[in-house]
């Protein structure tokens, strides 16, 4: 479980909590496990349930590929179980490409309805790289249908196995022999279509080359199990290809069967297929024309339409509806268990009390010294047994030791993981016993929900760890879970409008006219073509590719490979089910997140620049607890670089909120969220923190559930206790309604769940407006509950992060730097804020800048700064070479291992000759001022750069041209801030508007920091870089701008009127001046433009737009 | 020892692609307008710039900057072609006038100047007499020339003789137009022509190699090429004569091809590359039509085809010869030693297939291009779409590639007459109702009686049907039918279709 942004926009939310009347919208997320936005898939409904009798005459369909075969295939696994149901079939198979991906969609469908089902896959054979922009694929297919739970387990692990072999994604590689002794006799084997071995040889070659294909496949998988299949797609030849194919089955004394090789449920989907197919090869509907077939016939027939079309060879309809009928089962796979992490002679639990209880010796002292933590351990182990977690944590402590042995920053998040068990491990460094977090409310007996602990891990170390649970755990045992990545209305509307031919322009123009991806194609304003947008909205949704989960793997202590395929990422190394998190859910499958946090890299630099610089080490588990010093400083909202509050919205709220203490955090982390803020809602919440509204409680019974955040649920888990404490729901009952709401289950389980929450607040006396309010309170929190487990660790991150900054800011922006990219600031943005607090920053230099950025003694005349202790000299930061254009993070170490090695450069040449750079870097470094050691100015240097670069590490020394260069102009300090812009992106000693500062006086224009004093309401001028624009889907069109001077940052508000009027300056300028109304409330100051003009300042553009 | 460039006066009509596609009628007067070559803008109109469309700008970015820009492609046939009355007044007035390209004409000042009494007065004159807007700038050398024209406002701008450096030193670097150097140039602290030309040509051998050499030359206000372009020998020129004469542009552009192909060999043979051609026409009424194109490197065997081709469709459209060319001639102006590419040690394509070729174009000079067409196989699934007929000489590449699998084609033996008109035909089962297709490809009933032009005849044998769905994304070759084989009782084997109820005789088996 993780970070869920759910169907229910905030406004929508935000209106039930302040009651206004409802408005329509919609945002669904992306599937993955991001902290911003996430959506659960919405479970198979059927139309139409019923008992299911298969129509006569009976026939079993056994060649189908759903949209799952990605883009091969326009129907969903459920739209083929729905209409194979509809027509009568007496049993119905999934055959997609070289996998199992929609098997379990297709498992369930299936069973609502009451289809017998078959599983298999169409393997391809012979190919000798990924497939995907060719119009017409290579190599031959091999379709082969499991007889059974043992077939499917033998023909998930063929598959693995196969696309391990392949070594890259989309290349599977199977040995056809070995094929036979992995089928075991357990699969049955059909020739398959045009492209398989049989058909392919018989058009080859004729019947002489078929029997010879056919004899191979009967000598591997045995003559029991290979069947000549039959399709007949009314093409001029097919009767004939039929005709051959039964003289050879006879021949071979083999039983054929009929099939449809089927692509789509429906004939009107023959079209979309021919799309997707021009998709897949990456080429308009016009190039492929020579390739797609000649109609749309390949879609699901009725025993009846078989029967006709096999008229001549009704056997084989019959022998489907038999081959059917033997291979269907139901699928219910063998979970399997974690792995064995307890030594011989000890059981999980016994085990895992002992690692506590030796952590807890560190973390807690004594039990006679500590009597609370240790009641408190003890009530945490006896509950974890009775939920048969131990092994789940044994697995999280086993990842966090390998992390904490390498050095690498990690912590866990979840509701488990608030327990002073995971703070005894060493999982997380909250104690929740010092801050008072219940155990109770994370982890309960009465809870059905599985364990949920997600490790945090620093962002650009995550991969070691994902490699080290794949070595201990075995390839085959350990797996990263999918995500599949859906066709969006944009790209929906982009792949359609590419195949029909339409220009990249005009591709672009219509998915921008959709903008973000929450809408839908029916609600917005567009002029998308009616071929495009027919083509498009049957096309959304759709399965595009597999992608990889943000960081869920799943371990096993059995090969996870026999209950489904694995294959190779696109990421060099890592191996993937093809199941997203949802069908691992309902196949229990247990996931481990292992999700990567650029601010952990951040900390973890600090904590290592911090001793070198400072003399001290931090210990991230022993930070003062609710430092002072550190909240006034959050309540100032002087938080560029702060872990979650740092962006524009995140600033605005934190002077409303006014944090004290750190559960305020907590309360910060969940309730300002982009989504909610930028739906410019002032949120009841804030109002009521502030005194401006009463604290009420929808309820009396509600008082205790909601005291805590004042009458107004905040936490996911809140919403389960509302329907506990008004309705007399049991846990059980309250997860139940918590799932049903959020994922939207079937309409008759959510009206049978609300009827019975009525029923039970109507038993408490709670009763109609109130009971209702009470509903659509819950309704909405469901889906935008952020779980308090989490947000208690994410704000042990802003709190810390924040501490750093405000004690240790030198480390913290230096660290910072070298974890780009992350945050919401541009190095630019942060250096200027750390200048902006008394910091020294330096530029790179050859000889005295690591590869990355680092401290250095500061200045003697440094000036005092308004951050760190008080009465110390903060360090300088040098920026370091890595920072420099055209020199990458590795040229850069190496640059610093040469000088480690054979010590300083003497000058430009002996730095080309020993490390060998390129012109351009050089020059890069000389721009940047890299070599004014060398008393050289910067111009001097560049053109001596173009000539020293003669000078290769492969030459003799001196052989260079001579370098004298000419007299060239001096620089003037707003030039030195240019070139330090354009070749590092950030200037370290000054900022640009700086120098034009005379000029803006004498316009009037306001300083960001002189803002703070002007009246509210009055007219503004103010200018400066811009550092942002933003333009929330949930701000109806206003778009948010923020701009930078060398005193501060301002934001400002653009209606779409505004915006419009002046979009090409306000967006193409990368400085501006603007003219404006100030406003201000608590301490908030936006100005609401009304005219913008350029600023001329040759900035080169670093915003980052829109993002 | 620096040669004094020539005094030249450039004459330059802004954003010309987008003038001659108004001209054309491809787009309003006035409207956002940008005409792309290879996905890039290569001119805007002032109403695209408005809205921040630039030269260079993708496609992609343009399009979103001013989404209702009419976007053209680049069509340098039709620009020459529009160009061509401005060319020719004024040739009325000045000698030696050079064509850069569709847009841009250089001529060398000193004629002009003597004939109209002095520079300004020849700018003056232009000014008047040239028919659509344009700027013209008189400088030292083609560069200076071009920058005080396309840097004035109009009519012009006349930088006296010893004056071009001084005049250019002041813009900026960029000028030059070569990005990659300039951006070097900016972050050394020279911005303007003036700071690098003031540099050393030696230190700016040695820092930026022959290309930065070129351009300081450019900055300081000379000529680009300091070696004296030779006049090459008449023996180099090529021409070709035409009877019956040529009037029409598809023709004259034909035989263009072939001229422009002899001309480069030649110049290759002697390892020369031309830097200025002429091309001389000769008209049935003793006309002698002259121009000259200039180009700054040498010019490719294609580079010279697209300008004797854009030059003759040029004279030919817009009332040029009076009567029929008779003759066309192609001459190097300058030349330049150009290592290019030597013929092939075993000589191109046989003696035979040449005749054959001579044949065939001299039927074309008589008939026209279309009139000589060639088969060539083509892809497709019905039986009229599996040929496609070829003008000789184009290249034999059919628009649907035969080499491509068409599932679902109509199979050989293929049927030996194809109507070119489907026949309306009616087709009945044997309880006399028209027979039907479903759309889940189902027969209403077997076949039993053929209707074709009033006459009936039993069906004895049928095969299908055999859907087809073609083309469904393009209304104006969408084919939606259902594909039968139908032998009657009198031995006549057809290929039939139906479509949405109607019955089509497509072809006949004999």
């Amino acid at each position: 479980m993780g970070w869920r942004n759910p169907p229910t926009p905030w406004s929508e939310l935000e209106r039930i909590l302040s009651g206004r009347p409802r408005t329509e919208a919609q945002s669904p997320g992306d599937g993955n496990d991001s902290p911003a936005w996430t959506r659960r898939r919405i479970p198979f409904t059927p139309t139409s349930p019923r008992r299911y009798v298969p129509t006569q005459p009976l026939y079993a369909e056994l060649h189908v590929h759903s949209n799952f075969s990605f883009l091969d295939g326009a129907s969903y696994p459920e739209d083929l179980a729905e209409t194979a149901a509809e027509l009568g079939l007496s049993a119905l198979a999934l055959t997609d490409h070289d996998g199992m991906y929609g098997v379990v969609r297709f498992a369930q469908a299936a069973k609502d309805l009451g289809l017998p089902t078959v599983f298999g896959a169409e393997l391809s054979l012979g190919l000798s790289m990924p497939q995907n922009g060719i119009a017409d694929p290579e190599g031959n297919h091999l379709l082969a249908l499991a007889r059974g739970p043992e077939g499917y387990r033998r023909l998930c692990a063929a598959i693995s196995a196969g696309q391990r072999a392949g070594g890259e994604k989309g290349k599977p590689i199977y040995d056809l022999a070995a094929l036979g002794e992995r089928a075991g006799g357990h699969w049955a084997v059909l020739t398959g279509c045009r492209k398989g071995t049989v058909p392919a040889a018989l058009a080859r070659g004729g019947m002489a080359a078929a029997r010879t294909a056919l004899d191979e496949l009967i000598g591997i998988f045995g003559r029991e199990n290979v069947v000549v299949e039959l399709t007949d797609h009314g093409g001029p030849e097919d009767a004939d290809r039929v005709d051959a194919l039964v003289e050879l089955a006879e021949w071979a004394r083999l039983d054929t069967v009929a099939t449809g090789n089927v692509h789509y449920a429906v004939p009107s989907r023959g079209r979309l297929a021919a799309a997707l197919a021009s998709v897949r090869a990456r080429r308009g509907l016009d190039d492929m024309d020579g390739w797609l077939p000649a109609a749309g016939s390949a879609y699901l027939r009725s025993g009846a339409e078989m029967a006709a079309r096999f008229a001549r060879y009704p056997d084989a309809v019959t022998r489907a509806a038999e081959l059917g009928a033997a291979c269907a089962f139901e699928l219910a796979l063998v979970k399997p268990e974690l792995p064995v992490l307890w030594p011989a002679g000890e059981t999980d639990i016994s085990y895992l009390r002992r690692l506590t209880m030796q952590g807890a010796l560190g973390r807690y002292g004594t039990p006679e010294s500590n009597p609370k933590a240790y009641q408190q351990l003890e009530h945490e182990l006896r509950t974890i047994e009775e939920l048969k977690f131990p092994g789940y944590f044994l697995i999280i402590k086993d990842i966090v030791d390998f992390c904490t042995k390498e050095g690498i920053l990690c912590q866990g998040r979840g509701s488990a993981a608030n327990s002073a068990v995971c703070y005894a491990l060493g999982v997380t460094v909250v104690d929740p016993v010092a801050y008072e977090l219940l155990f109770e409310r994370f982890l309960a007996p009465e809870r059905a929900e599985p364990p949920d602990i997600d490790i945090d891990i620093a962002s650009e170390r995550r991969e070691e760890v994902i490699q080290y649970v794949y070595d201990t755990y075995g390839r085959d045992n350990a797996a990263q879970v999918a995500n599949i990545i859906t066709y969006r209305p944009r790209s929906a509307v982009r792949d359609m409008a590419k195949a029909l031919g339409y220009s990249t322009g005009q591709q672009d123009a219509w998915s921008k006219q959709i903008e973000g991806w929450g809408a839908h194609l029916d609600n917005v304003e567009h002029d998308i073509p009616a071929d495009v947008l027919e083509l498009a909205s049957q096309l959304q949704g759709f399965p595009r590719h597999l992608g990889l989960h943000s960081g869920g793997m799943v371990i096993c202590d059995r090969p996870v490979t026999e209950v489904c395929p694995v294959e190779w990422a696109r990421m060099p190394n890592r191996s993937v089910l093809q199941w997203d998190k949802d069908d691992c859910a309902d196949t229990e499958l247990v996931k481990f997140d292992l999700l990567g946090l650029g601010m952990l890299s951040a900390l973890q630099g600090m904590l290592e620049l911090i001793p070198r610089y400072y003399g001290e080490t931090i210990d991230l588990a022993k930070l003062p607890t609710n430092d002072p010093a550190t909240f006034e400083m959050l309540r100032a909202a002087d938080t560029v670089g702060v872990f979650q509050v740092e962006s524009r919205a995140q600033m605005a709220t934190l002077p409303r909120l006014k944090p004290k203490v750190f559960y305020d955090l907590a309360c910060e982390v969940a309730l300002i969220r982009p989504g909610p803020i930028q739906g410019g809602s002032v949120h009841p919440y804030i109002r009521r923190r502030n005194g401006s509204e009463k604290i009420t409680y929808p309820h009396p019974l509600l008082e205790n559930c909601l005291r805590r955040t004042k009458g107004i649920p905040l936490f996911q888990e809140q919403m389960m206790h509302m329907a506990i404490d008004a309705a007399s729901f049991s846990p059980q009952q309250a997860d139940e309604l918590r799932r049903a709401m959020d994922s939207r289950r079937s309409v008759q389980k959510m009206e049978k769940l609300k009827a019975s929450l009525y029923e039970g607040m109507a038993g408490n006396g709670i009763t109609g407006a109130v009971a209702d309010d009470i509903y659509e309170k819950l309704a909405a929190f469901a889906n935008f509950g952020f779980a308090e487990s989490h947000a208690i660790s994410f704000a042990y991150l802003v709190y810390s992060s924040a501490y750093l900054k405000r004690f240790y800011p030198a480390a913290f922006y230096a660290a910072l730097l070298n974890a780009q990219p992350m945050g919401f600031y541009s190095p630019q943005s942060l250096i200027a804020d750390a200048r902006r607090h008394g910091l020294t920053v330096y530029g790179p230099d050859i000889n005295l800048s690591g590869a990355m950025a680092t401290l250095r003694p500061a200045p003697p005349d440094a000036r005092p700064t308004t951050l760190g202790f008080p009465g110390t000299v903060e360090p300088a930061i040098r920026l370091g070479l890595s920072s420099v254009r055209r020199l990458g993070k590795e040229q850069a170490k190496s640059v610093e291992a040469e000088r480690d090695e054979h010590g300083p450069f003497r000058d430009m040449a002996d730095l080309a000759r020993r490390t060998g750079l390129s012109t351009p870097a050089i020059e890069s470094l000389a721009t940047a001022g890299a070599f004014d050691g060398f008393g050289l100015d910067r111009r001097r240097a560049l053109w001596s750069a173009g000539v020293v670069a003669t000078e290769r590490p492969d030459r003799l020394a001196g052989l260079g041209l001579g370098a004298d260069p000419p007299t060239l102009p001096d620089m003037s300090p707003m030039e030195q801030t240019m070139a330090d812009l354009w070749s590092t992106g950030i200037s370290p000693t000054s900022y640009p508007t700086q120098f034009l500062r005379p000029r803006l006086d004498s316009l009037g224009v306001v300083p960001a920091e002189r803002l703070r004093q002007v009246a509210d309401g009055a007219r503004v001028l103010i200018g400066g870089v811009v550092t942002h624009r933003q333009r929330p889907a949930t701000a109806s069109g206003i778009t948010f701008m923020s701009l930078e001077d060398e005193t501060g940052l301002i934001n400002v508000v653009c209606s779409p009127a505004v915006w419009q009027r002046h979009r090409r300056v306000a967006r193409e300028s990368g400085s501006l001046l603007i003219r404006g109304r100030l406003e201000r409330s608590d301490g908030v100051v936006n100005v609401v433009a009304e005219q913008i003009h350029k600023l001329p300042l040759q900035v080169p553009a670093s915003s980052r737009d829109f993002r | 020892m620096t040669k004094e460039a020539v005094r030249t006066i450039v004459v330059w009509c802004a954003d010309w692609p987008v003038t001659a596609a108004v001209l054309a009628g491809d787009a309003a007067e006035g409207a956002p307008v940008a005409v792309l070559s290879a996905g890039v803008v290569l001119a805007c109109s002032a109403a695209a710039r408005t809205d921040g469309v630039r030269r260079g700008l993708r496609r992609r970015e343009a399009q979103s900057r001013c989404p209702d820009l009419v976007v053209l492609a680049h069509d340098p046939d039709a620009e020459a072609r529009f160009f061509e009355p401005v060319v020719r007044t004024i040739e009325a007035s000045c000698v030696g006038v050079e064509v850069v390209r569709p847009g841009l004409i250089a001529m060398a000042a000193r004629g002009p100047a003597r004939y109209y009494g002095g520079e300004t007065a020849v700018l003056d004159h232009l000014a008047r007499t040239i028919p659509v807007p344009c700027r013209i700038g008189i400088a030292d050398g083609v560069f200076a020339a071009t920058i005080a024209a396309q840097s004035s406002a109009e009519p012009g701008t006349r930088v006296p003789p010893g004056g071009s450096a001084e005049f250019l030193a002041p813009r900026p670097v960029d000028t030059l137009d070569r990005p990659e150097l300039t951006v070097l140039l900016h972050r050394l602290g020279l911005t303007t022509l003036g700071s690098f030309a003031a540099l050393s040509p030696r230190d700016v051998l040695d820092r930026f190699g022959p290309e930065g050499a070129l351009a300081h030359r450019l900055a300081r206000g000379l000529d680009a090429r300091p070696l004296a372009a030779r006049k090459p020998p008449p023996e180099l020129t090529v021409s070709t004569v035409f009877d019956p004469p040529v009037d029409r542009v598809d023709t004259a552009a034909f035989a263009a091809r072939a001229l422009a192909a002899r001309f480069h060999d030649l110049l290759t043979a002697h390892g020369l590359g031309c830097l200025r051609l002429a091309i001389v026409a000769c008209t049935e009424d003793g006309q002698e039509l002259t121009r000259c194109w200039r180009h700054d490197g040498a010019l490719s065997a294609a580079a010279v085809a697209d300008r004797v081709r854009w030059q003759l469709d040029s004279w030919l459209s817009t009332a040029g010869p009076t009567a029929g060319i008779t003759q066309l001639r192609l001459a190097p102006d300058q030349v330049i030693d150009h290592a290019g590419q030597q013929l092939g040690l075993w000589g191109g394509t046989g003696d035979a297939d040449d005749r054959a070729d001579r044949a065939l174009v001299r039927v074309q000079s008589l008939l026209g291009p279309d009139a000589v067409l060639t088969p060539v196989a083509a892809g497709g699934r019905g039986a009229d779409d599996q040929v496609q007929l070829i003008p000789w000489g184009e290249p034999r590449q059919p628009d649907r590639d035969a080499d491509q699998p068409w599932p679902g084609r109509i199979p050989a033996p293929s049927p030996a007459t194809v109507l070119t008109a489907a026949a309306p035909a009616e087709m009945r089962d044997r309880d006399g109702v028209p027979v039907t297709v479903t759309g889940r490809e189902a027969v209403s009933a077997p076949p039993a009686r053929l209707t074709v032009r009033g006459g009936v005849s039993e069906v004895v044998a049928w095969a299908g049907p055999w859907p087809v769905d073609e083309r469904w994304w393009d209304p104006a070759t969408a084919r939606r039918r259902a594909r039968f084989q139908v032998v009657t009782a009198d031995g006549v084997a057809r290929l039939m279709s139906v479509a949405e109820g109607r019955w089509w005789v497509e072809a006949v088996y004999d």
